[in-house]
Formats: structure tokens, sequence, C-alpha cells
């Protein structure tokens, strides 16, 4: 009888089974610095959020010559705020997909939550801020769900990214991932009349449904005239 | 379904690199040559080869051995072309023996027939489109001094590769009908003799009912017999034969549904030869876990093909929804991009693992039989990436043999 290389076969085993280890833990690793990298990021934007609501506060307490001083500080720190918050939403959004399928990605659905809850303070302060320092910024609330179901979500939300990398830093957009319980995120969609999914609000007006990138621009220009995109849209 | 693909292809990658590890000092070595020279034929069945037959005729005539234990016999096997005159012709001079077949019998039974003819203990088959090394005989001979071996392959090498494909096939060549099959008759178990040039114990062929007329890949088939009598068959790496390789999609498509379809064919038709505990090595290892990755792989190549048009469908409908105007994402992609190591996903080093292992296990390989990988980076590069076309062509030939499509010999154009 032919002889079988027992021995060979039980060496290459166990070194493909310490490879295949060796990238489990690796992927573990990494996993934990993304989340960490994650929770650094927001921790960033609490900061931001403390430092937004402090120099409002100020801005009741001082003299009313002083505002702009303030009002100036304010739009610089919003801004940077909303640079991060877009920054940390999708970076959420990538490491989800890399731990999809393999890890529990609660510490993914945690921190959107967070997230969403920050974007609601975020609003508020630019709604604030808006009115008191005669701020012209236009804001697209963007309402998704079900986004493993619902491909009209993600769809929405690449036209949305189009418009914003075309035009940034003439508009705000404030994502909400409906499928959470965040509840002043649903006190804001019952506000808006958001019946379906996914859902835009441009400055105040809804409009649920797909849009494409002409329907959105149209929107915009609709409702804010002073964009750089609406010199050369059809009005 | 990604790990066991996974490990099942490393495994087969790690035993190749152990048993190269093994054998390393070894690899190009030849056995100890006979006190007395055994007469030797040489069987070369061709049908319509008026291109390359005087070539490889010439080749043969310039082997380095006694003449008087040397023996050329050409089988025509019903050429339609100049094939019979060009043979008649070394005939006439008394150089060969020349069986002239008015009709067209298939290579198995224009093999059979040399067999039954030939005189020598040693009986090598060669295609008529090769040409050999003059030591070729020397070198493969002395395997036959250890009395289980029946049959010798060599390292096949492409004839003077010119084109883009001729080059990705010579590394592929060196690769896999030269270092590979050596790593597995170390481990006895040669799945082929590749028809290009073999050795064969004459005895043993004969014993075994000489090759099979209803394969279309006879020299695959009868190695697999071989295995199956317990016989052994070795590769000598430092002899080659040199052939002409197809230079054209369309030509290499017929090479390879005929060699796929035919694999597939004798796979089932041995398939008692899986887990078979008696035939070692080949029961046990090879043949479940080589071709068993085949089969995986396969299948996880359709499951890539699918997501990569889910994907392709999806990137359309947003390219619809933007007016395929992508030039605001590429400008904020370049401008706000920063490598991030953190976005390594697991598929991905588990993709990528199996990539390098091959990129690695093939440089080495083709260093080990003498290749100079900087004189064919294009080739060495390509193949790489060549796995595509072939997990295409073996699913298109699974397709051919489970709805019985007929494949039929080929020459090349």
């Amino acid at each position: 009888m032919a002889g079988v290389d027992v021995n060979l076969y039980v060496k290459a085993a166990v070194i493909t089974t310490l490879l295949m280890l060796s990238i489990y833990s690796l992927n573990l690793f990494l996993s934990e610095k993304r989340e960490e990298a994650v929770s650094e990021k927001m921790n960033e934007i609490v900061d931001d959020i403390e430092e937004i609501e402090s120099t409002y506060y100020l801005m009741d307490y001082i003299a009313i010559e002083e505002q702009n001083y303030t009002c100036d500080s304010l739009v610089g720190i919003l801004n940077h705020l909303e640079s991060g918050l877009w920054d940390l939403d999708s970076r959420i959004k990538a490491y989800r997909d890399m731990t999809k399928d393999i890890a529990n990605d609660e510490f993914y659905i945690r921190e959107k939550e967070k997230l969403n809850r920050r974007q609601i303070i975020h609003l508020s302060m630019l709604e604030k801020i808006k009115k008191q320092c005669n701020y012209n910024q236009t804001v697209i609330l963007y309402f998704y769900g079900l986004c493993d179901i619902n491909l009209k979500c993600d769809e929405q939300g690449f036209v949305l990214s189009y418009i914003n990398d075309k035009i940034d830093p003439e508009i705000s957009i404030f994502s909400f991932d409906a499928d959470r319980e965040v509840y002043s995120m649903k006190a804001l969609m019952e506000y808006y009349n958001v019946t379906e999914l996914p859902c835009i609000v441009v400055e105040g007006h809804t409009h649920c449904g797909l849009h494409d990138k002409d329907q959105v621009e149209q929107l915009l220009c609709n409702y804010s005239k002073k964009l750089s995109i609406c010199n050369s849209t059809v009005m | 379904m990604v790990f066991v693909v996974w490990w099942v292809i490393t495994f087969f990658f790690t035993v190749c690199f152990l048993v190269f590890l093994r054998e390393r000092k070894s690899m190009r070595s030849i056995p100890e040559p006979f006190e007395e020279k055994p007469l030797v034929s040489i069987i070369v069945p061709a049908f319509n080869e008026e291109k390359g037959i005087a070539d490889t005729i010439e080749s043969l005539l310039k082997i380095n051995y006694p003449r008087e234990l040397l023996e050329v016999i050409v089988v025509n096997d019903g050429s339609r072309d100049r094939t019979a005159e060009i043979v008649q012709g070394y005939a006439d001079r008394g150089l060969i023996k020349f069986i002239n077949n008015s009709r067209n019998q298939g290579k198995a039974e224009s093999l059979n027939q040399g067999f039954r003819e030939s005189a020598g203990k040693y009986v090598a088959c060669i295609d008529a489109d090769t040409v050999v090394e003059p030591n070729i005989i020397l070198k493969t001979i002395n395997y036959f001094r250890q009395p289980d071996t029946a049959a010798v392959m060599v390292r096949v090498q492409v004839m003077e590769p010119k084109n883009w494909l001729e080059r990705i096939i010579s590394v592929e060549y060196s690769l896999g009908l030269g270092f590979y099959p050596k790593l597995i008759s170390s481990l006895n178990s040669l799945y082929l003799t590749p028809g290009q040039f073999s050795i064969y114990r004459r005895n043993v062929v004969l014993e075994l009912g000489g090759f099979d007329r209803a394969s279309i890949v006879e020299d695959t088939e009868i190695a697999y017999r071989m295995q199956k009598a317990k016989w052994k068959i070795a590769c000598c790496l430092s002899a080659s034969a040199y052939t002409r390789v197809p230079d054209n999609i369309r030509d290499f498509y017929y090479q390879r549904k005929r060699w796929y379809s035919g694999t597939i064919q004798t796979i089932i038709q041995h398939r008692d030869v899986f887990f078979n505990r008696s035939l070692g090595n080949f029961g046990m290892f090879f043949m479940p876990v080589n071709y068993g990755g085949i089969i995986l792989g396969l299948m996880l190549f359709l499951s890539t093909i699918y997501l990569l048009f889910s994907n392709l469908e999806s990137f359309l409908s947003r390219m619809i929804l933007v007016g395929f105007d992508v030039t605001p994402l590429v400008v904020k992609y370049i401008h706000d991009f920063s490598p991030d190591p953190f976005k390594v996903s697991l598929f991905l080093m588990l993709g990528i693992t199996p990539f390098l292992m091959n990129m690695v296990g093939s440089y080495i390989g083709l260093k080990t039989v003498g290749e100079r990988v900087r004189e064919n980076l294009f080739g060495y590069v390509s193949f790489l990436f060549f796995f595509i076309p072939y997990q295409i062509l073996w699913l298109l030939c699974f397709y051919f043999v489970i709805f019985r499509k007929k494949i039929k010999w080929r020459a090349l154009m």
C-alpha cells in the first residue's frame, strides 16, 4: 500500500491554521483600533459642541457691539464641527462595512445613535446662529433607513455627497438614520412630516422619495437662490 | 465558505512549500546511469503536422544516444496535408520507421499502434510540434533504475515565445509542466504524462491496455491508471522538450477546452481514486485537495462575479442619478485622500494572502527551474492574474461535460 505522508500534512495543517489565526487576530486588533478611532473622533465632536454652547451662552451675556466677534468665532467652530461630523459619519459607515457579517456591530449602531443626537444639537445651534448672526447657510436634512434593503437610501446619500462635494461649504447636510431609536430625531421627523424614506428637507421644505442630481439642485435653487450652482441651473 | 476555500488553497500551497524545502537540493539532480544502455523507441503520432514534423524528426535524429539503440517511429494518422510525404523522405533514407495510416484513428490509437510496433524496453512519445534537447534520453532513462517507475515526464518549455499570450503560457508551462509536477512527483502523486514528451516502461503501458481511445486527454488518463496500479511517475526537471503553443485566444480556448473538459471526464471516470487510502498521497491528498480546491475556488469565483455585477449595477444607477458627472467626487476624493490602515477588512486579508503565496511560489518556482524572471516580467505578472480566464474556462468546461457537448482534438492553427 502506498504511504500517506501524514507528518507533512499535519505540519502543513498546523502552519495553515496558525496563519489563519494570525489573520483573524490581526483583524480583531484592527477592529479594536477602528472603535478607538471612532470614539476619539466622537470625543472631539463633544468638545466642539461644548465650545459652541459656551460661546453661544457668552453671546447672550456680552454686549451687542461685541457680538460680531462671537458670531465669527461661532461660525468658525460650526464649520469645523460640520466637517468633523461628516468625517465621522463616513468613517462609521466605512468601518461598519469592514466588520459587517463578521463582528457584532452593536458598537457602530450605538455610535450612530450618538452621532444622530449630536447632529440635532448642531442643527439647533446652526438655526439659532443663522438668525442671531445673519449667517446664510443652506440646510438640508436627509432622513434614511433600512439601507441594507432600501437601496434608494444609499443612492440618495450618493447624490447628496455629490452635491456636497460640488458646492461645499455653501450648504450643510445633516443625515439621520431613521432606524435608530433617537427620540429627538423622531420628533424632528414628525415635525417635518417625513412619511417615507429616503426623504430630504431643504430649508424646512419636505420632499420625500429619491431625487436625482438635477432635482436636488432645482430644489436648492428654489429655496436658496444665492447658491453658486443656481446661476447655471434652469430656474 | 470563504474560510474553507482559503484554508484548502493555503494548505495546498503550504504542502508544496514544505516539499520544496525538503527536496530543494535534489530538484534538478538525475539518478545514476544504467550500466548497460537499453533499447529505446520514440513514437511520433502525426496528424496534419506538415509545419513542424521535420523539425521534430531532426531533433530526434540529433539525440545523444547510440543510434543502434534508438528507434524512431512516426505514425501518420491519416493526415490530409504533406505530413506523409515529408516523413516518407526520412523513412526512405532509413533514418526512421514509418507507419502510414490512410484513415484517421485518433492520437491514442496511433500511440497504441506505435507501441505494438516498437522494440524498445522504454518507449518515449513526443508530439509532432515539439523538439527535444539532445540529452533527453540519457537524462530520463536513468529514472527507470527504480523498478516501480512506469513513466518519466520532462520539463515542457514554450518554443521561442514571442507574443503576449505565448509569454504568459511560457510562465504557466515552467510552473505547471515543470516546477509543480516535480514537487508533486516527490509525493508520488503525478497525475499526468504530458503528450509533448514522456517516456514509458513499454510493458507497463501494454499491461494496462495501452492508451484509452475514448479519452481526449489520453496522456492524463493513462497516468491515473498507472497511479491506480501503484506505479510511480517521475519528473526530470533537468531535461526539456520545447513545444509550440497557441498564439491567439481562439486556439488557446480550443486547447484548454479539450484539456479541462478531458480532465473533468477523466476525474469522473476514475472517481474511485478520491480518498482511496491504498493510493497514498495521490488518493488522500492530491486528488481531494487539488480538485476540491478548484471546485471551491470556482464557487467563490462565481459568488465574486455575482457581487461584482451587483456592485456594477449599483454603480451604474448612482452614475445615472448624477448624470455621469464624477468630477466633484474625484476632486474631493483626491483633495481629502488620506490612507486609513484600519480600512483593511478580514476578507481583503484573506483574499490577498493566496495571491501573495502564488506570487512568491511562482517566483521561487521560476528561479528553481532556471528561468530569469526579469527577462519575462510581463509573463510573470500577467500569469498572476490569469487565474480569471482559467476559472472562466473551467466553468465553461464543467458546463460542456455536464451537458455532454462534443469536444474534439483540434490542431493549432
